[in-house]
């Protein structure tokens, strides 16, 4: 074994660490590389940056704009109950970039589903923006989702009959908004991501990574305090990814927002703030 | 809450996908509807139409022919829903028939004649007919031609009248209670004693027609000048028929003959060609019959029951010489008439070998019968007519193959329009203004028969005229029952006139109680499309769904766009139903309308300015009706996948992700 080759089972000893001895994601994580060739000095760098943001401490200061305290989360599947969280507290602060991490079923998606309102917990106590979802009704709930979160899917989901710029202006259809107020906000948007002479394509006209970068647009249009995005990245190739990541960095810097995903990506992992590690639906 | 612009925005996005299973149900439902709407848009344009045909023909009246209900216990002798003659019936007649002979002996022995008891014809015969379980006396039936039976029906008539309730005043005394405006004189039946007339054509008669001188066999386009089938006829009820309205000139009884008759009889004569086969050519042949009958006259010829006889025995000789030919030892009867060679001439004799005891036994019998007063002289008689208007006669169908065939059924009522008349109308007031030389009222038959009713002026049919189609309606209802109701109860026959307009009427209502089981059956069905082709839809945009309410959308937000999205199929299924139901209605009456146009004017006899018969008619309220319930419809079998579907927790479709 050469010293490159050297390098590499040690990453991916440190990947598989990462992502609890699953194989398959540390795989993943590693195709996800942009340049094979920088398996380098930085990759000893990176490994030991998102060791010590696994252990980063939690900033202090002031609220947290996320709270999850002792929260288990139980549903049925079939007739068998299953634990998809079990006693998991974590605060997440205005400004934060979070990343959640950990093996398949161990209760990522379940754990952002209810930080984005879209799920209740089963035990435990979940305060979004200060309020406590589990109090909230149905038409509360949809109005916190709309004013405050915005969400990006691995799949994109934009509506393939609706042009580009109708696309990102639909979460601000369901808030009321004038028409013209809409096509400004669209028109900003759609600016910063770099699609605006984009913006009269149906989805099946432009790549993948313009489409999650109008998917991320729409997530902004409301002006959410927290993005959640699940596997923002999934879908994509690697140059596509970095230019995710690049447009999350760039939110967070000039809004200020929230942003909490979802991921086996190591690359995006690197860029959070703090990373969250799951297992069986327990924070490790 | 979004608003609608907003939702009709996402909800157009939606038609574009599953564009496959959308199209086939909106066509579909379309169809479905489309049916209703030709139903409705053809409907009622035959329904418009025809009144106004109606209303056209009689000039704005609505016509009810009345004629007094004369029970079956006074006009026969039968029980009613019974086959055999009732004992005490069987013992009236013979004791009445015992009563009529000892009169007639009485008679003859007042006139000094010697009775013959042989000539007796007995008012019952043995049936063989009858039940063997019946008592003998009562195994008989009635032999109608005995004189016994006339006398008895005429007693019999002449005492339900003194105590009837249905006469003539009294149906006009009815008729004022109900707002009627006028009556009119009209007789369905050939006038008594005229059907010995026969036609006189090239100078001669036509004896050989003879054997169609029965009313059962005749039809109104045939045969009613041929065998003197006249009945009189209000010149008012006449008026759109008639050529010429002056009596004043007249060479001849007015009559108005069918269409089809003046062509058999007389089409060689004035040029006029057979009947056309094309209902659209119709009218135009009409046009042309009336040109050429105009002032057109013919002939009959009168003959008495004496003369008729002589007739008779001339063909009955002939046969009984016929069959004879070559028998040796026959011998020719003694007394032999000559057919009169000219129209309407004298019956000669051709050959009298009777005995001086035969003549002399004839001439006996004839002293007796003027004795009597029963004695005809032989006589016939010349009568002139003068044809003053023609009658198109929609024939006989017993079979409706055609749209044509199905408007005549609705339009056609009984009288003289209608293929069970039998009889070539008389004006009346035209006919009373003639001279007495040219009139035949002398020579009707005032002898009592089997049908005495007919011929009682207390007891003569009417035709009575309503301004508004309700009052005709109740008039028809409440006074009378319809001519074809055997178990009739009440005291007179009441039927529409002219027209049908009360079938019409009733034809509308019938429609709507159809429309009110097939409407709700269709739209259940179109209901179940509409409410599959939805719930597929949304089954099949529940991620969509959920994505959408992760970004905020209540309920009611997705209630908005699948609802706008539910309107939107509506509308597509609302206007294509629309199309091809104007479509197709105009379609049928671009390929009927024509035809039963021409029919509908020839059959009325409305030659000019005929309104146009239209099967396309846009106002029917229940157009719009079936457009809203289509919205309605869509609505409603939405209601259960939409329900279901913003129900569903979104992250169970996010959880699938």
């Amino acid at each position: 074994m050469n010293e490159d080759g050297g390098r590499v089972a040690q990453k991916v000893d440190e990947l598989l660490a990462l992502f609890d001895n699953d194989a398959e994601a540390a795989i993943n994580a590693l195709k996800a590389r942009t340049q094979p060739s920088a398996l380098e000095q930085d990759e000893e760098v990176e490994a030991a940056e998102l060791r010590a943001k696994v252990n980063a401490p939690i900033p202090g200061g002031q609220d947290p704009i996320i709270s999850v305290q002792s929260v288990t989360k139980t549903y049925k599947m079939g007739k068998q109950p299953v634990q998809a969280l079990n006693d998991v507290s974590l605060a997440i602060y205005p400004g934060e970039i979070v990343a959640i991490v950990g093996p398949s079923g161990s209760g990522k998606s379940t754990l952002l589903q209810i930080l984005g309102c879209l799920d209740t917990p089963t035990k435990g106590k979940v305060l979004v923006d200060g309020n406590d979802i589990t109090r909230l009704g149905d038409g509360k709930l949809s109005q916190l989702r709309r004013s405050t979160i915005g969400f990006i899917f691995q799949s994109f989901y934009l509506q393939p009959f609706l042009r580009l710029g109708d696309n990102v202006a639909v979460p601000a259809m369901f808030t009321g908004k004038k028409r013209s107020l809409i096509n400004e906000e669209t028109t900003q948007l759609l600016d910063k991501v770099g699609l605006l002479d984009r913006r009269s394509h149906y989805p099946k006209e432009i790549s993948g990574g313009q489409i999650q970068r109008a998917a991320i647009a729409r997530a902004l249009i409301n002006q959410p305090k927290i993005i959640l995005a699940d596997e923002p990245t999934g879908n994509l190739d690697s140059k596509n990814s970095e230019a995710i990541i690049d447009l999350f960095k760039t939110i967070r810097q000039q809004l200020g927002t929230t942003i909490i995903v979802v991921t086996h990506n190591i690359e995006v992992a690197s860029m959070a703030d703090r990373v969250i590690r799951l297992k069986d639906g327990v924070v490790v | 809450m979004i608003r609608p612009r907003y939702a009709l925005q996402l909800a157009r996005t939606k038609l574009r996908s599953k564009r496959g299973v959308l199209a086939a149900s909106v066509i579909v439902s379309s169809i479905l509807f489309a049916a209703l709407i030709a139903a409705v848009i053809v409907f009622t344009g035959v329904q418009k139409s025809a009144v106004r045909f109606v209303e056209a023909a009689n000039n704005n009246q609505y016509l009810v022919s009345i004629t007094s209900h004369i029970p079956q216990t006074v006009d026969g002798f039968y029980q009613e829903g019974s086959g055999a003659i009732p004992l005490e019936t069987v013992r009236a007649i013979k004791a009445f028939e015992k009563q009529y002979y000892e009169a007639e002996r009485s008679k003859y022995a007042a006139a000094k004649v010697e009775y013959d008891k042989t000539t007796e014809i007995k008012a019952l015969k043995p049936s063989s007919f009858a039940d063997p379980k019946l008592p003998e006396e009562q195994r008989v039936m009635i032999e109608w031609s005995s004189p016994v039976i006339a006398a008895l029906l005429q007693q019999k008539f002449e005492d339900y009248a003194k105590t009837a309730k249905n006469k003539t005043d009294d149906m006009l005394k009815i008729g004022a209670q109900y707002n009627a405006k006028n009556y009119y004189a009209q007789s369905y039946s050939m006038l008594d004693g005229l059907p010995a007339l026969r036609l006189i054509q090239d100078g001669k008669e036509d004896f050989a027609a003879e054997q169609k001188n029965d009313p059962m066999g005749r039809t109104a386009d045939e045969n009613t000048i041929h065998n003197g089938a006249y009945g009189f006829v209000d010149d008012t009820l006449l008026e759109r028929h008639l050529l010429k309205t002056d009596p004043a000139g007249l060479k001849g009884i007015p009559v108005v003959p069918t269409a089809q008759e003046v062509a058999t009889l007389f089409g060689k004569q004035l040029g006029i060609p057979a009947e056309p086969a094309q209902e659209t050519d119709k009218l135009a042949w009409l046009q042309l019959v009336q040109e050429k009958s105009k002032g057109l006259t013919y002939q009959t010829c009168y003959r008495n029951t004496a003369e008729v006889s002589m007739l008779e025995k001339i063909q009955s000789d002939y046969v009984e010489m016929k069959a004879a030919e070559g028998t040796t030892g026959y011998q020719k009867p003694s007394l032999l008439y000559k057919a009169p060679q000219t129209g309407c001439g004298d019956i000669a004799i051709a050959s009298d070998t009777r005995t001086a005891a035969e003549k002399s036994a004839v001439i006996k019998f004839e002293n007796d019968q003027k004795k009597l007063g029963t004695y005809v002289e032989p006589k016939h008689q010349i009568l002139s007519f003068e044809v003053v208007g023609v009658v198109y006669s929609q024939g006989l169908t017993f079979q409706t193959t055609n749209a044509n065939e199905y408007i005549k059924g609705l339009l056609s009522s009984n009288g003289y329009m209608s293929s069970t008349n039998t009889t070539a109308s008389i004006p009346k007031q035209m006919y009373e203004t003639l001279p007495d030389s040219m009139k035949f009222d002398a020579l009707l038959d005032t002898q009592p028969n089997r049908f005495v009713v007919r011929s009682n002026k207390d007891f003569e049919q009417r035709v009575v005229a309503f301004a508004t189609i309700d009052d005709a309606r109740r008039f028809v209802n409440e006074v009378g029952c319809r001519s074809s109701d055997s178990n009739c109860k009440e005291l007179f026959y009441t039927d529409t006139y002219g027209s049908n307009y009360l079938l019409l009427d009733e034809i509308g209502k019938t429609f709507l109680k159809v429309m009110t089981i097939a409407l709700p059956i269709l739209l259940a069905l179109a209901s179940a499309i509409i409410w599959f082709t939805i719930s597929r839809i949304m089954a099949e945009n529940r991620r969509e769904t959920a994505v959408y309410r992760a970004m905020g959308a209540k309920r009611g937000d997705v209630v908005a766009i699948y609802g706008m999205y539910t309107l939107l199929v509506a509308f597509r299924i609302a206007v294509l139903s629309l199309v091809i139901g104007i479509a197709a209605a105009f379609v049928v009456d671009a390929v009927y309308s024509p035809g039963i146009s021409a029919t509908a004017a020839s059959m009325f006899g409305i030659v000019k300015n005929a309104p146009q018969f239209s099967m396309f008619d846009l106002s029917s309220p229940l157009l719009l009706a079936i457009v809203g319930s289509i919205f309605v419809v869509s609505l409603i079998a939405s209601i259960q996948p939409l329900i279901r579907n913003v129900l569903r927790h979104p992250v169970q479709d996010m959880r699938s992700e």
